[in-house]
């Protein structure tokens, strides 16, 4: 099973508020999930809205992706998206064998953007958007598909969100922004007993654009961007198990050990997988 | 994954079963086709609203295929040991059996100064009161002073809305 790690634990200054709160998703072998190659090619298919253009002014669906893609790649981390638009698509859903490293994605590194009504036959329920991220036992991320509901109302729009007559339109832009950090294999700092701002927020908000906190996350899984750990192509790797709940400065005085104590021993057992 | 909010009414009128219990088993399984699921059964339960069994076990994506892991960021995970109070909806037809998903899961515990079986939210937050059609929660919308609920209070605003209903079920 995966965990959660909290990354600002292994961050060696906090401050007296330490309001660090990005958190990635974690392998069994207790590593961040990550691409090895501190890259990634996303092939959206979203396709150009009925009535264009959208809200903010783009013309297309996948003008969005692209635009959310570039976020992430101007915020000094060493991490690349690439966007295609069109082109051959995998489908994640598609029962041809051989072609599926996961259940319900594709091949190596394929990572498509598409609407759906359904994940694979399976009901949404309440999900707008996803991502079905799939990883090997050294952790290194294989490829992440990004599943857009199609059954709600989309539109592409800045500020506020917005609710004409009553009824949610949902900004596929910032919504996209989150799931490309799912992508490159954040989670929800809040989920985690942290209260900042950032777009990783499990709760779709006001905010439209990638926060500090958003960017320290990208860069402490890649590198760059000031953040440790930098300029290392070493898968990153934590060993802690951090409690969900805030935690006060001075919790840090024995968190820090411990989490160091479990780090080495998950470096000493250093199975793949669970 | 983004999901659509869920208020209280909303999280009651769109459950198909409400139930408090204790996590027993979690277990990774394989469906025919390849898909995997993580399996959480629950016990000792207390069924607030629909028709359930001594037992419930329920569906979530994801989990282990064969060398690889495959999972939906935030897809809510169980403990077992752990008692929870879930609102349930399209468990074995969609990929989270929960309302709202993390927002139909609750979280109970015994308070450690009365003893009381209280609730928090999925993400540990203490639900302390009601206003309108939110459940308020400590640290994030009321004032931390404030006791956390306990089940028991919260077992009669479920059994309050389902026999008073204040909302309409909404939108999407």
């Amino acid at each position: 099973m995966w965990r959660i790690v909290i990354l600002g634990a292994l961050l060696p200054v906090l401050g007296a508020n330490s309001a660090f709160g990005f958190a990635c998703i974690q392998a069994g072998n207790g590593q961040c999930i990550h691409w090895a190659q501190h890259a990634a090619t996303v092939d959206t298919f979203l396709g150009t809205p009925t009535r264009p253009p959208l809200a903010n002014g783009t013309a297309t669906w996948d003008q969005n992706v692209m635009s959310a893609a570039n976020d992430w790649n101007t915020s000094g981390a060493n991490f690349q998206f690439t966007v295609t638009v069109g082109g051959q698509l995998f489908d994640p859903c598609s029962s041809t064998p051989g072609t599926h490293v996961c259940p319900n994605t594709g091949p190596v590194g394929n990572n498509p953007v598409i609407f759906r009504s359904n994940f694979c036959g399976m009901g949404f329920g309440d999900i707008l958007e996803l991502v079905n991220d799939c990883w090997a036992g050294d952790a290194t991320i294989l490829n992440a598909p990004v599943f857009v509901n199609s059954t709600v109302s989309w539109n592409a729009y800045d500020g506020p969100l917005q609710f004409p007559a009553g009824q949610p339109v949902y900004d596929i832009r910032r919504v996209l922004l989150h799931e490309l950090g799912h992508v490159l294999g954040l989670d929800h700092p809040d989920a985690h007993g942290q209260t900042v701002a950032a777009i990783m927020n499990s709760h779709v908000s006001n905010l439209d654009r990638l926060q500090a906190d958003d960017r320290s996350g990208e860069s402490s899984i890649y590198g760059g961007g000031g953040s440790a750990p930098s300029g290392s192509s070493a898968a990153p790797t934590s060993g802690c198990q951090v409690d969900r709940r805030p935690a006060a400065p001075t919790v840090w005085l024995f968190v820090f050990p411990l989490c160091a104590a479990a780090l080495l021993w998950s470096r000493r057992a250093g199975s793949p997988g669970d | 994954m983004v999901v659509v909010p869920r208020d209280f009414p909303e999280l009651v009128t769109r459950a198909e079963q409400i139930v408090a219990g204790t996590v027993t088993a979690v277990s990774e399984e394989q469906d025919s086709a390849g898909t995997p699921w993580t399996a959480v059964t629950l016990s000792d339960l207390t069924v607030l609203k629909g028709d359930v069994g001594a037992t419930l076990t329920l569906r979530f994506y994801g989990g282990s295929a064969g060398d690889v892991a495959v999972h939906i960021p935030d897809m809510p995970t169980f403990t077992p040991g752990e008692r929870a109070l879930l609102f349930v909806a399209g468990n074995g037809r969609d990929i989270c059996p929960l309302v709202g998903v993390w927002q139909g899961r609750f979280r109970l515990r015994a308070d450690a100064t009365s003893g009381d079986e209280v609730v928090d939210d999925s993400d540990r937050n203490p639900v302390v009161s009601r206003a309108g059609r939110r459940l308020m929660r400590a640290a994030v919308d009321a004032p931390t002073a404030q006791p956390a609920m306990t089940f028991d209070t919260m077992r009669q605003l479920v059994a309050d809305e389902l026999a008073n209903p204040t909302g309409n079920d909404a939108t999407r």
